[in-house]
């Protein structure tokens, strides 16, 4: 479908990038169309009626008019504004995090429902959640968002031989795309991981689970810390592209 | 195109050092380029000189990071002015709009820049160390941490706020609300909502 001369869509803001004295280059996660970018010009004045309503994070309505290059932004309105994420290091490292994966997976001109209601009702928990909730919900993402990409690990079976997996400690192979048993492990030609069967039974709880279970479910940090470092490898296999936020995030939790 | 193939010529030099500039494309690069030619010889060499001038007597100041003639800059340097309270800045722009209000009389301490995780700029790219050794030194009562109040900001206010703990220093940040100016109707939720929780009594 070719694009109206001037739109209306709801998206997410996912990155910025200064321009010129004022302006700015705003990329967004829309419903219908994917991954949008927006020029919104006179943006870093503090009278300009854009300013304030395109932080990251936000879910906004957005109205865009066709330009040359780059469609312009013409009127902005705020549907959901999560702004306590950016009152603690914890939720904001883990928020950067989210919304960096979401731009990594998102394509532009087609749009992912799935991707976009998963991402705002993680950026909306997120805010609302205690601190202390961030990381399990950042797990929690990361494995939907790698079924919603038809890229989720295999935790139940082992991928080589194929048989179901005894309840102990198994090892992980980015290369397969999931847990090979002790037997199988040998024949791995990739890089393996080790993991604990506590830490498999958190990836499949997560998995499994609908978020609002994600809050009463505890899990010891080091567990934790261990599944998210899975799913790292995992999507920096598969997905391909250099999360820059990741270390930001490790450095807060 | 006139950028990519070598020449010697002063003029294709020049547009090609011109073009270097931030929004400076070749078009532009060569439009100034011939305005310069055209231009009395004495306005050209002002203009070569002053940009000389500020790269050899231009420095950082050793205490706020500020871009100076005279080290320590001309704010550290002057005792009239409260060395108890210090404002971080992002960019030593914003000390130039601080300075314009006339309403601040502490020190500063430009950054440099903001904790930005996407674009790979982490706190170790900041000069926030120099602000620690500085602290040690001066008797410190108050810190305001002036940093832009995006998502970015915030961060690195949060993360200097962490890092000062052990100090037991007053933090404070500038208040937020609406700008002169600007319509009322026009305000963002947050900031509106910020305005109306931080009200003054009139």
């Amino acid at each position: 479908m070719a694009k109206p001369r001037i739109y209306t869509t709801s998206a997410i803001v996912l990155k910025y990038r200064n321009y010129s004295e004022s302006d700015r280059f705003v990329t967004l996660l829309s419903r219908k169309m994917g991954r949008i970018e927006g020029f919104a010009k006179g943006v870093r004045r503090s009278t300009s009626k854009l300013t304030g309503h395109l932080e990251l994070f936000y879910t906004v309505r957005i109205t865009l008019a066709m330009g040359k290059n780059t469609d312009v932004i013409t009127e902005v309105q705020i549907l959901s504004a999560p702004d306590r994420i950016n009152q603690n290091l914890n939720t904001v490292s883990c928020a950067l995090n989210i919304i960096e994966l979401a731009l990594n997976v998102s394509t532009e001109g087609t749009g992912n429902e799935l991707i976009y209601d998963l991402l705002e009702k993680t950026l909306n928990k997120l805010n609302t959640t205690h601190a202390s909730n961030s990381a399990k919900l950042l797990a929690y993402y990361q494995l939907k968002l790698l079924s919603i990409s038809g890229l989720s690990p295999e935790f139940k079976t082992c991928v080589e031989c194929g048989n179901i997996l005894d309840e102990q400690d198994h090892l992980y192979s980015a290369h397969t795309g999931g847990i090979v048993c002790p037997s199988c492990a040998p024949k791995q030609a990739g890089p393996l991981l080790n993991l604990s069967v506590n830490t498999i039974k958190v990836l499949r709880f997560l998995d499994a689970e609908d978020m609002t279970k994600i809050e009463n479910f505890s899990v010891p940090k080091e567990i934790l810390t261990k599944t998210i470092e899975t799913l790292d490898t995992h999507i920096d296999y598969h997905i391909d592209r250099k999360t820059r936020s990741r270390s930001f995030f490790k450095a807060f939790q | 195109m006139i950028s990519n193939h070598k020449n010697n010529s002063p003029i294709e030099r020049l547009v090609s050092e011109l073009h270097k500039l931030p929004g400076i494309g070749p078009k532009t690069a060569q439009r100034l380029a011939y305005y310069l030619v055209r231009i009395s010889k004495d306005d050209a060499i002002k203009l070569a000189e002053s940009i000389k001038a500020v790269k050899e007597r231009i420095d950082f100041c050793s205490e706020c990071f500020d871009i100076t003639e005279s080290n320590p800059c001309r704010i550290c340097s002057d005792n009239g002015r409260d060395k108890t309270r210090i404002c971080i800045v992002e960019e030593p722009l914003d000390v130039r709009a601080l300075e314009k209000t006339r309403s601040y009389s502490g020190t500063y301490h430009v950054l440099h820049g903001v904790i930005s995780p996407m674009n790979d700029i982490g706190p170790d790219n900041l000069r926030i160390d120099a602000l620690f050794q500085r602290m040690k030194l001066l008797e410190v009562e108050e810190i305001i941490i002036a940093t832009n109040p995006n998502v970015e900001g915030e961060a690195t206010a949060l993360y200097i706020q962490r890092l000062l703990e052990p100090f037991q220093v007053k933090i404070t940040r500038p208040a937020r609300g609406l700008p002169v100016g600007g319509d009322l109707e026009y305000a963002d939720e947050v900031t509106l909502s910020m305005a109306m929780e931080g009200r003054q009594p009139f």
